[in-house]
């Protein structure tokens, strides 16, 4: 018995135990999301260290370096600590925070991206075929960090239209709709940077 | 075993599934911009409901005075109505005339046709039958001018007995309609109506004043100005937000290390405006305005951010090509009030109605220049991270803008009045020249508190 009292694990206790990211993927969202639009500053904190990470990586995708991208998230997370008493938990906190990271990124490079596209014409009325030669192994020397730095240094609207479908599961009616452009630019662009992408990780390999 | 990818796109979504966010620690550089943030929002907030709160109280006052003038409106009409000579003529005597006729119905004896028969000869009778023998009645005038001579020669008859002889067969008469009334209007065209000894009771110049209502039907304090040029001096305070945002294109000009400290640091300011207006009325309570401000813009530079490099800088292009780490980073904690000096020429449109005796809207569109004359004070540079003094920058000489104005003025007396007005401007571009790393937000939200002294 006293062994057993020994290994007793109070509640109070298990944040000594645990890393407050674990703390908090097992207490309420609807908690969290309340403390929050009641401005506590604790749990705007705790939002914002579990997501901060991956929410740059997002904003990462869209901005021109890591600085612009921090900016991006700021400007994000503002938005989401202004605007979250109007979260219904319809879907998940990070599902929500992610949407509204990746609409403010487009909604701060749209102009510079439609720039970019618009520079070159044939990029906005030939629509290649989406179909791209592209045969490449896991292998263990390409990281994801390798792969992340290809992407990002893939012309502006190219990247813009590859995250946007591959990586954020736009379609290219909404993607023509957010960055005003024609379905056609979309699909064109899409194509050009998939090539473009194959031929710079078939040269990393 | 190494998985084969025939598909870039689910290669690369499985490679980037494996990418961990990158923990951050600026949770302090965030939390400042979040308290900003939800700063200026209460602001905002608050000037808006200000601005709100003043439109219905303007709209209240407006309403509860236009009431009781409407009432005053109607009272005014009623009396107006009792005394009024031609709208009485014509059913003072159509009653008469109705009278007359049913006396005339009435009446069997012939004996008493024939005398009015012979009355109307002695008047050359003004109406005669067309075809007595008919069923219908038809009545037609006959020599009208000289019905009209006679009423002149006679007006006193006509007054005093009310049987102005209209109708020749009493039989016929009985089922006349309406219109044959007419007539007895045209004999009574020259009637002169006698004075009413109630009418000396309305005093002289409440009937000027009612008779100018409703002409005007706006309502116009005794407080506004007489002449349509007027010209005043107006001192009023302003709290203005702006919002700066880095320009990507600009970004290899501004060292990493002090973006958030700028963007954060000319968010708002406190403007002195000193102006002299000259103002056209146009109608009756519209004005074109114009004139010349001079405007101190204020704010406080305050910097506290952390240097981990220092920049290398290209001079030719005048953009930073690298960075190198320093040994140990330098916190740098700044201060200082700075101000810019302008002049402006305003253009305005403004719609003024009176809410009340002393208070009145002001609703004002228009367009401004501004002519940049000075800066003064200090601040750190966005590249060397050194401070430097306002003056050394360079800057655009003219910036344009265009302004909604919402507000409430309170006329003390018809020389003074102090308004508070809630503002929302749009600059065409900013006083920063094309180096400068910055874009500024071109909106601008503030709160005027007015007071202005006609002169």
């Amino acid at each position: 018995m006293n062994s057993n009292s020994e290994h007793i694990i109070r509640l109070e206790d298990l944040e000594d135990y645990l890393k407050p990211k674990e703390i908090l993927l097992n207490s309420s969202e609807q908690e969290l999301v309340l403390a929050c639009a009641k401005g506590k500053a604790s749990a705007q904190k705790r939002v914002y260290e579990l997501f901060a990470g991956k929410m740059l990586n997002i904003c990462r995708r869209y901005a021109k370096d890591r600085d612009h991208a921090q900016d991006l998230m700021h400007d994000g997370f503002i938005k989401v600590f202004m605007n979250i008493q109007t979260f219904k938990g319809q879907a998940s906190l990070q599902t929500w925070i992610t949407r509204i990271m990746i609409n403010n990124s487009i909604s701060a490079i749209r102009k510079e991206v439609r720039k970019g596209i618009k520079v070159n014409l044939e990029d906005v009325q030939i629509a290649e075929p989406e179909i791209v030669y592209f045969e490449l192994e896991d292998q263990q020397n390409l990281s994801a960090a390798d792969v992340f730095k290809k992407i990002n240094d893939l012309p502006l609207g190219y990247k813009t239209v590859f995250s946007m479908y591959v990586l954020d599961g736009y379609t290219h009616r909404e993607i023509a709709a957010e960055l005003d452009i024609t379905e056609g630019t979309s699909k064109s662009q899409l194509a050009k940077a998939k090539k473009m992408l194959a031929r710079k990780l078939r040269e990393a390999q | 075993m190494n998985k084969k990818f025939t598909n870039i796109e689910d290669f690369v979504r499985e490679k980037l599934s494996f990418l961990d966010g990158t923990p951050t620690n600026d949770w302090a550089d965030f939390e400042r911009k979040l308290k900003r943030a939800v700063f200026l929002r209460r602001l905002k907030r608050a000037t808006g409901v200000i601005g709100l709160m003043l439109l219905l109280f303007a709209g209240q006052q407006y309403f509860d005075f236009y009431t009781a003038q409407q009432a005053l409106n109607a009272k005014s009409t009623s009396i107006e109505r009792a005394l009024n000579p031609t709208s009485l003529t014509n059913k003072h005597y159509s009653a008469s005339a109705d009278e007359s006729f049913l006396r005339k119905t009435s009446a069997n004896n012939e004996d008493e046709l024939k005398e009015e028969r012979r009355r109307a000869k002695k008047t050359k009778g003004f109406l005669t039958m067309a075809s007595p023998s008919s069923d219908k009645l038809s009545l037609k005038t006959i020599a009208k001018e000289e019905a009209s001579a006679q009423a002149k020669k006679e007006p006193t008859n006509i007054g005093q007995d009310e049987e102005p002889f209209v109708f020749e067969h009493q039989e016929d008469v009985t089922n006349i309609s309406s219109t044959g009334l007419a007539y007895v209007d045209n004999l009574l065209n020259d009637y002169h109506r006698p004075i009413m000894d109630s009418e000396s009771l309305i005093p002289s110049d409440s009937k000027d004043y009612y008779n100018t209502k409703r002409k005007k039907k706006v309502y116009i304090s005794p407080l506004q100005e007489k002449d349509p040029w007027s010209y005043s001096l107006n001192i009023y305070p302003n709290f203005a937000f702006r919002k700066f945002r880095v320009d990507p294109n600009k970004r290899a000009r501004l060292h990493s290390d002090f973006i958030d400290a700028m963007v954060n640091s000319e968010a708002s300011g406190l403007n002195l405006n000193l102006g002299f207006e000259l103002n056209k009325r146009i109608g009756l309570i519209t004005y074109v305005n114009t004139g010349v401000e001079y405007i101190r813009n204020s704010y406080l530079a305050e910097f506290d951010f952390v240097n981990f490099r220092n920049a290398n800088i290209d001079y030719s292009t005048g953009e930073i090509t690298s960075y190198t780490m320093r040994k140990d980073p330098n916190r740098i904690v700044f201060s200082n009030t700075n101000s810019f000096h302008y002049l402006n020429f305003p253009l305005s449109i403004s719609h003024q109605p009176w809410a009340s005796e002393n208070v009145r809207i002001n609703l004002e569109v228009g367009f401004s220049l501004l002519y940049f004359l000075k800066a003064q004070g200090s601040t750190i540079d966005y590249r060397s991270l050194e401070v430097i003094a306002l003056s050394e920058r360079s800057y655009r000489k003219f910036m344009g803008s265009s302004s909604l104005k919402i507000g409430l003025q309170y006329y003390v007396n018809p020389k003074l009045n102090i308004g508070l007005e809630p503002t929302l401007m749009y600059f065409t571009n900013s006083i920063y020249t094309e180096e400068y790393p910055f874009e500024v937000i071109p909106y601008s939200m503030g709160l005027n508190v007015n007071l202005q002294l006609k002169l």
